[in-house]
């Protein structure tokens, strides 16, 4: 049973001409999971979650929120009574309100005594016990953004919709807080619909993810499925470096994605999903390196293929990397100069 | 814990039709007409369509019947009132640029002495209404004797005539220039300090010095800005009524009460009044146009530090000093010591109990006028932050337009339906009952409350939108997904975090309200009088010193009503 239905939902904004915000996009929430929309700024991934929420009203399509029908284009339920909790990007705590009036203030059906307890409870949850006194402009940027997933959470929402709630952290305290609110979802069974422009908070998160691009939904799935078999080269480059390859060249070892994706004879593949030697053997392709990258670990190789005409053909998807360019990686001890010639076969 | 089954359906998919799936522009306006039922949008459209009644029924009268002395108006009085406007707009305003622009650069980007206290002292004399400054300079034309006699003696009586006329125009379009210029002080002032000082920096790394980058880079980004503020030096000047018709100069306000009250021409009072209004809309459209998309103050490119101040040599620091100087004193200085010298003369003369009982209606009107104000504005302000169309933006800018219309139209504007009001629904059911004939409207406070709410509206509404503008948006929704009401919503998180946009809001309607002049003068119920019209009786009667009284106090709360008036108009605040 999903406890959040997108069914077909498209959103326009501003004149008739004007591309759609958000184009008939369909996603299903399953109870106590959690979703990840991942897009870049202006795939109106925001604009779907606002929907969501009720905060704006679909042109067409539905959205159901547990049992209930909560938006159509004629009748939007408000967001008040939608049972929806939401954490923004910037936190959104009122700054006039202490901690523990912040978190109260969705509780407000919940009786007096119960609804301190439960502050207190949520505050131990996010482990920030001891700061119902404070006000929001006493506490960090995280611990903002604790308080505002407490707050959420305290009524006991039937979905908790995340809009980019890491972003304007830095990276240590980005993914020390991820892992956090990873087992906060978890450990509470929330079912949750995470917006996010950033790919590892979606992988880490996510038991599913969607991807968005221009207002419209490119591919949905697992994780590890998303990475190894992304449906185009926008979504492949998004997961990290990603080649094209012969669908024949990976024959046995690499099943293609969903039928009717990609089809043409052609695959991606992750650089580590190919093994890069130095002396030709059966079923490899030899490749010209042109520039070398040290990264620590492994070197990481920009190569071509030797005979472009025969293996390259050239991609019309403007999201590709120019055609037979490949991305490898090298951990091998000899170092690797341009020019100088390797082959690879399927890891 | 991956839910196996999640179903996706991208319809559509990557298909270039997809995009044709967007409702047909019928459907959307029937969308946004089903929006506009939303009850706040309902509300706005309310409190937009009361404010604009006044507006409307000067406008359709410009099509009725004129009366009977229209002719004569027209050919003989009417191109006086516009000729006389003219002058003074025209003498008023550049003096206003010339004054405003340098003082504005000379503070924000030069350092001299008395820079710091001049920066915020050249802005003081917009708390002297014109009225009051006028009445302050009320007897310098007696000391031009002298000179006009040296006239009279050398060229005769005809120069002698015209003399006195040349120095009348001059001296009040003087007193006009030196209380006004603020306005485009303040505008360029903003402008200079923040929205240009990345520019200036850069434009002096590029090797131009500070008047070459004043000529080129500051004055054209600013212009926006100072035409702003002079196009309301130029609303002032047609909307006074109290320095002009103190120095018997009628310009087109003076105009309209004259066919009005003294030829007793209702008729044609309104279709002057039309022709001053449509003049006075071109006005506002030409600002708004020239404006073009550019903001006026806060926005655009944000500096968050103010360009480092060249310090000057000591015969140019002299000279920018003197040049603050002297519309300080002219503007204040000047005309606050001679009220203060006045009103030590002639205080015990005017401080009776009849004037506490004065003063105490004027802080009662005041206090009425500005609830009702603060009320509209807020509905209209929170209207255009709750409500789903883009219907209200245009609706509140009409509602706001009564900024710009002289206080004599206006007055014309609610007279003309309250008595038609009183003349036939109130009078029938008086008659009905077997009541006393009674105005209900018109000669009532609630007409003056009216002309109030429709004249300041635009001054409470601005910095309240601003104010909710600066508030995060997520705020609300938050508080929405969270479970209250818009309503809820307003009171529980809006309006406390608003309490410095509408106590600036309170103290400038307040403020503007106590020391309005023509509304109250035209609207006032029979013997009420405010300390405005107190100053203007006091004066018309040839008592300066006694007028000293009640004008020294307003000007004392237009130096409280600049507090706000400053912090407003500094630009940007870096809040969230």
């Amino acid at each position: 049973m999903s406890q959040l239905k997108i069914s077909g939902v498209s959103k326009h904004f501003g004149s008739a001409s004007a591309r759609p915000a958000v184009s008939n996009v369909s996603i299903e929430v399953p109870k106590g999971t959690t979703t990840a929309v991942v897009g870049e700024s202006g795939s109106g991934k925001t604009t779907l979650l606002r929907m969501v929420a009720g905060l704006e009203i679909p042109d067409s399509g539905e959205i159901h929120i547990g049992d209930a029908l909560s938006s159509t284009p004629e009748r939007v339920v408000a967001p008040e009574r939608r049972g929806v909790g939401l954490v923004f990007q910037d936190g959104a705590l009122f700054p006039h309100l202490t901690i523990a009036k912040n978190i109260a203030y969705g509780m407000r059906r919940t009786p007096r005594k119960q609804r301190a307890d439960r502050v207190e409870r949520m505050l131990q949850l996010v482990g920030l016990e001891g700061y119902g006194k404070r006000y929001p402009r006493e506490v960090s940027g995280g611990e903002a953004q604790r308080i505002a997933l407490a707050r959420a959470l305290a009524p006991n929402p039937e979905i908790l919709l995340l809009d980019e709630p890491f972003s304007n952290l830095d990276t240590s305290l980005r993914k020390r807080l991820r892992d956090d609110v990873r087992g906060i979802l978890c450990g509470t069974g929330t079912t949750c619909l995470f917006v996010t422009h950033d790919t590892e908070d979606a992988l880490t998160i996510a038991d599913e993810i969607a991807v968005m691009r221009q207002g419209e939904l490119l591919q949905v799935g697992e994780p590890a499925a998303l990475y190894r078999n992304p449906c185009d080269a926008y979504c492949a480059n998004l997961f990290g470096p990603a080649n094209r390859l012969p669908e024949a060249f990976m024959k046995g070892i690499k099943a293609p994605p969903a039928p009717g994706q990609m089809g043409d004879g052609w695959l991606w593949t992750r650089p580590e999903e190919l093994e890069v030697l130095q002396a030709s053997g059966s079923d490899t392709i030899e490749v010209e390196v042109t520039e070398v990258r040290f990264v620590g670990e492994r070197q990481e190789l920009k190569a071509r293929y030797r005979a472009p005409d025969s293996q390259a053909k050239p991609d019309t998807d403007p999201d590709a990397a120019p055609a037979g360019q490949l991305t490898l990686y090298w951990r091998g001890r000899d170092d690797i100069r341009p020019g100088q010639r390797l082959w690879i076969k399927p890891n | 814990m991956a839910g196996g089954a999640t179903a996706i359906t991208t319809a559509g998919g990557k298909d270039p039709h997809a995009t044709s799936q967007r409702p047909r522009v019928g459907l959307r306006v029937a969308r946004e007409f089903r929006l506009f039922r939303s009850p706040w949008t309902l509300t706005a459209a309310l409190v937009a369509l009361l404010v604009s009644i006044p507006a409307l029924v000067i406008l359709a009268n410009l099509f009725s019947n004129p009366g009977e002395n229209w002719e004569h108006i027209r050919e003989h009085t009417l191109p006086g009132y516009l000729k006389n406007t003219a002058i003074l707009v025209g003498i008023s305003g550049s003096l206003s640029l010339l004054i405003g622009v340098p003082a504005a650069w000379l503070v924000s980007t030069c350092e001299f002495p008395g820079r710091k206290f001049f920066s915020w002292a050249l802005v003081l004399p917009l708390a002297l209404p014109t009225y009051v400054a006028a009445y302050a300079y009320g007897d310098i034309l007696n000391s031009t004797i002298p000179i006009q006699i040296l006239v009279r003696d050398k060229w005769g009586s005809d120069a002698f005539l015209m003399s006195q006329t040349i120095l009348r125009y001059g001296i009040v379009s003087l007193i006009l220039a030196s209380v006004l210029y603020p306005y485009v002080y303040l505008s360029s002032r903003a402008a200079f300090s923040f929205q240009a000082s990345a520019s200036i920096e850069a434009s002096r790394t590029l090797g131009h010095g500070m008047t070459s980058t004043f000529w080129r880079v500051a004055l054209p980004m600013a212009r926006p800005a100072i035409v702003a503020g002079l196009s309301l030096v130029i609303m002032e000047i047609i909307n006074d009524y109290g320095a002009v018709s103190f120095f018997g100069i009628p310009t087109i306000s003076v105009g309209i009460f004259r066919t009005w009250l003294a030829m007793g021409d209702p008729g044609a009072a309104v279709r002057i009044s039309a022709g001053v209004m449509v003049l006075v809309l071109v006005l506002l459209l030409g600002e708004r146009l020239h404006r073009g998309r550019r903001d006026f103050v806060v926005g655009g490119q944000k500096a968050n530090h103010r360009a480092q101040r060249k310090s000057l040599s000591k015969a140019t620091a002299t000279g920018a000093l003197l040049f603050c100087l002297l519309p300080f004193a002219t503007g204040f200085l000047i005309p606050a010591g001679r009220l203060l010298v006045w009103a030590f003369q002639s205080y015990a003369k005017v401080l009776t109990p009849k004037f506490w009982e004065l003063l105490s209606k004027t802080m009662a009107i005041a206090g009425t006028g500005t609830v009702t104000v603060l009320f509209g504005a807020l509905l209209l302000a929170y209207a255009g932050r709750v409500s789903p169309t883009r219907l209200v933006s245009p609706l509140a800018r009409m509602a706001t337009l009564g900024y710009a219309v002289p206080g004599a139209v206006i007055a014309l504007g609610i007279l003309l339906p309250f008595g038609w009001l009183d003349r036939n629904p109130v009078a029938a059911v008086q008659n009905h009952f077997g009541w006393d004939r009674e105005l209900f409207f018109s000669g009532t406070l609630v007409a003056l409350g009216c002309a109030y709410l429709v004249r300041f509206l635009a001054v409470a509404y601005h910095p309240l939108k601003s104010g909710m503008e600066r508030m995060c948006g997520n705020l609300d929704s938050a508080s929405r997904v969270l479970g209250r009401s818009p309503l809820a919503t307003l009171f529980r998180i809006n309006l406390p975090l608003l309490r410095g946009s509408i106590s600036a809001a309170a103290i400038l309607v307040f403020v503007d309200v106590l020391k309005e002049l023509p509304l109250t003068l035209i609207l006032r119920p029979f013997n009420f009088e405010t300390l405005a019209t107190k100053a203007y009786s006091l004066a018309s009667e040839g008592k300066l010193p006694e007028c000293s009284v009640p004008s020294l106090l307003i000007v004392a709360a237009g130096i409280i009503g600049l507090l706000p008036l400053n912090r407003l108009m500094e630009g940007p605040t870096r809040s969230r």
